[in-house]
């Protein structure tokens, strides 16, 4: 390939030629210092909060700070070479972002700005970082699923479109890998997701956008990174950007997923700007203000009334606990701000639970509105008896003897625990779910061994498929457990039940 | 030798807000004894033409080794029927205080706040070589009729404009510099070229 010298020129004379000469008018101020992501402008009397300034080298800035001689900014891009005495220039616009069908598949930076090497998004839209959550009057109540694929979530704490479900657990206990099977089981749903990763090492990241590329989620996911090596303001501001993104659709009557991993680092970002401002620390030394720093950020995630199209944003908020302490400041908070959780706990992780989600305090507030009736109906008391088995399971290991009653309790739940794992990155649809969920919850899997029911699960649902293929159908189809559908289901498993060859006896000890 | 603010006149806040008390309060003693602007020009004259050229004075005036008392007695000494008494008295005034470093924010408040209450508005034209007396009045000229406001104008060379004028009004800036223009038409002509390449590469290539 060879460049062509000649119409390069050309170009740049026409441009030359037609170049529009404007005295430019703009309001300034001069750098007073600079430090760990922030500076301290002298100037700049007319400057409102929020509002974007340029450094000379083109570097955006946030005033953030509005005190009596100077503006406190927030610098998004690199400080190290701003100096004292910089002209800065007030832009008199706020932070945005490009929005729209462009962004999906790509991996940007807070600002919008290419990270994958695909070249620019080209896109003419864009959207306010910072923008006012849908009041009360422009919702309406949560009411259609956002499944998630996951057995235990989807039956237990069942999550809607325009809901807001945090994820919390200490570290490594597979919180991101939820978030990731939740994104991947929305692909022919129509639902758009943004994954909003803020200080993770790149190399996670990495991972993450190679398996979503790999499992075909790339075509309708957006990837927003503030790794770990990006000054804080670009960590603060990563979640409002990823969630302007999002809105857009949402404004638009589609639905969109946004993970937020994780919120307690950019609570941490926060709180250094925050202290470099000099803003008086609170409880953990935060600032006051870092609750409403999140409930703005959840509160855009909703689902618009039918007037405005109709659109939801779901979002998935992450938290990172240390020694399972939910108690603490931001754990706390963004409990109350969000609409239920979905604990993970280490122990059930390494016991091989997975996901490691404890069915007794994890919840959904939106609850049954979230599910089909049929899902209603099979999951009805399951986090009870899970609940009840819990307590059954610590009283057994005391080695009492136990009645036939208490035992084939605790037979059930040893099943119905080993039914809700589930491999990663194998989303199930709701009809797969309602079948197994239906089989361990009326009982048929109690002289099942329990090391053999995850293999009985898998084989009954490819019997099904293949054998019954009416009852999926008849489910997706009216989405209630009718008497019918329940008939069918019990003949199903009554012929599968014959030609199950469970694991010798000795092979299974 | 003590180190003191005065010898590089650096940026600061605290001194900056410590001026503007001082000046505040030095206008409305000068203000009581009906000298106003005589108080002004004396101590313009002292900041710029005296202490600012004369290093030596600079220190004997702001060190902090010299006492009080030595200080007061030089001041009589030098100044004493020379300079109005309500302007050596706040010398003196701020020497005790210990605020001898803050003598320039002094000065500048002093001459934003005069302004102020007359109602002037301080202007900067910056240009590439040094503005003509005719075309200084040109732009006080128009600047007061665009402005409806008594203007004062005060003017600063910088080769780095290349040409034209750029005007400071407050935080304002009215940049009609060459250089600004450069860099505009850089801007553009470099996002066109991108946006076209964008467009269209083959047009750029040969293979």
């Amino acid at each position: 390939m060879k460049f062509n010298a000649d119409e390069i020129a050309s170009v740049l004379q026409k441009e030359i030629a037609n170049f529009d000469t404007q005295v430019d008018v703009r309001e300034v101020g001069h750098v007073l210092e600079v430090g760990d992501g922030i500076a301290r402008v002298y100037g700049l009397s007319g400057i409102m909060a929020g509002e974007m300034v340029e450094f000379p080298n083109g570097v955006i800035g946030l005033a953030f700070n509005l005190e009596e001689n100077s503006v406190g900014v927030i610098i998004l891009g690199d400080y190290l070479k701003l100096k004292e005495g910089d002209e800065v220039r007030a832009m008199g616009t706020l932070l945005s972002v490009p929005v729209g069908e462009a962004v999906l598949g790509r991996v940007v930076d807070p600002l919008g700005n290419p990270l994958d090497g695909l070249g620019p998004i080209d896109t003419t839209e864009t959207r306010p970082v910072e923008f006012l959550a849908p009041g009360v009057s422009e919702r309406q109540p949560v009411h259609e699923p956002m499944q998630t694929g996951i057995k235990a979530v989807d039956a237990m704490t069942p999550i809607g479109r325009g809901q807001r479900e945090l994820i919390i657990g200490d570290r490594k206990t597979g919180k991101t890998a939820v978030a990731i099977d939740a994104i991947l089981n929305q692909k022919d749903t129509g639902v758009k997701c943004f994954y909003v990763a803020v200080g993770q090492k790149d190399s996670s990241v990495a991972g993450v956008v190679e398996i979503l590329r790999k499992y075909g989620a790339m075509d309708y996911t957006t990837v927003i990174v503030s790794g770990a090596s990006t000054p804080a303001p670009l960590q603060y501001v990563a979640p409002y950007s990823g969630t302007a993104m999002a809105e857009y659709f949402m404004f638009n009557g589609q639905h969109a997923l946004i993970v937020y991993d994780d919120l307690s680092k950019q609570a941490t970002a926060y709180r250094e700007l925050s202290l470099l401002m000099r803003r008086p620390p609170g409880r953990e030394a935060y600032p006051g203000d870092v609750f409403y720093c999140h409930s703005r950020l959840l509160e855009r995630s909703a689902k618009v009334s039918d007037a405005l199209g109709g659109g939801s944003l779901t979002s998935l908020p992450i938290i990172e606990t240390l020694e399972g302490e939910v108690s603490a400041y931001i754990p706390t908070n963004v409990i109350s701000i969000t609409d239920g959780q979905i604990y993970l706990q280490p122990d059930l992780f390494f016991a091989g639970q997975r996901p490691a989600m404890n069915a007794g305090i994890s919840v959904s507030r939106v609850g049954g509105a979230a599910q089909i009736k049929a899902m209603k109906k099979v999951s009805g008391g399951l986090r009870l008896d899970l609940a009840s088995f819990r307590e059954l399971e610590a009283f057994a290991q005391l080695g009492t003897e136990l009645d036939d009653a208490t035992q084939l309790r605790l037979d059930r739940g040893y099943r119905l625990v080993e039914l809700l794992k589930q491999g990663q990155f194998k989303p199930m649809t709701v009809d797969q779910q309602v079948l197994s969920i239906y089989a361990g919850t009326t009982g048929h899997l109690d002289n099942v061994p329990v090391v053999d029911v995850l293999r009985w699960e898998s084989e009954y649902l490819q019997f099904v498929e293949e054998k019954h293929p009416t009852i999926a159908q008849k489910l997706l189809e009216t989405k209630d457990l009718t008497d019918e559908i329940r008939s069918m289901m019990e003949t199903a498993i009554e012929q599968f039940q014959a030609i199950f060859v469970p694991t010798p006896e000795k092979a299974a000890l | 030798m003590v180190a003191d603010a005065t010898q590089t006149p650096v940026f600061d806040l605290n001194r900056q807000k410590i001026g503007a008390t001082y000046a505040k309060a030095l206008l409305e003693a000068s203000e009581s004894a009906g000298a106003v602007d005589e108080v002004l020009a004396e101590l313009g004259s002292l900041v710029h033409d005296l202490i600012a050229k004369h290093p030596g004075l600079r220190e004997a005036f702001a060190s902090r080794l010299v006492s009080h008392d030595e200080r007061a007695a030089l001041l009589d000494k030098a100044f004493a029927g020379k300079m109005h008494p309500t302007l050596l008295n706040f010398l003196k005034v701020i020497s005790r205080r210990d605020r001898q470093d803050c003598l320039f924010e002094i000065e500048a408040a002093a001459v934003r706040l005069r302004n102020e209450q007359l109602g002037l508005v301080a202007v900067l034209a910056k240009s590439a070589e040094p503005l003509a007396a005719d075309s200084i009045a040109r732009i006080t000229e128009r600047l007061e009729a665009q402005m409806g406001q008594k203007i004062v104008l005060s003017t600063k060379v910088d080769p780095e404009l290349i040409g034209g004028l750029v005007l400071q009004i407050n935080d304002t800036v009215i940049d009609g510099s060459i250089a600004n223009r450069l860099r505009q038409l850089k801007r553009e002509t470099m996002d066109t070229a991108a946006r076209q390449a964008r467009e269209a590469m083959s047009r750029f290539t040969s293979s």
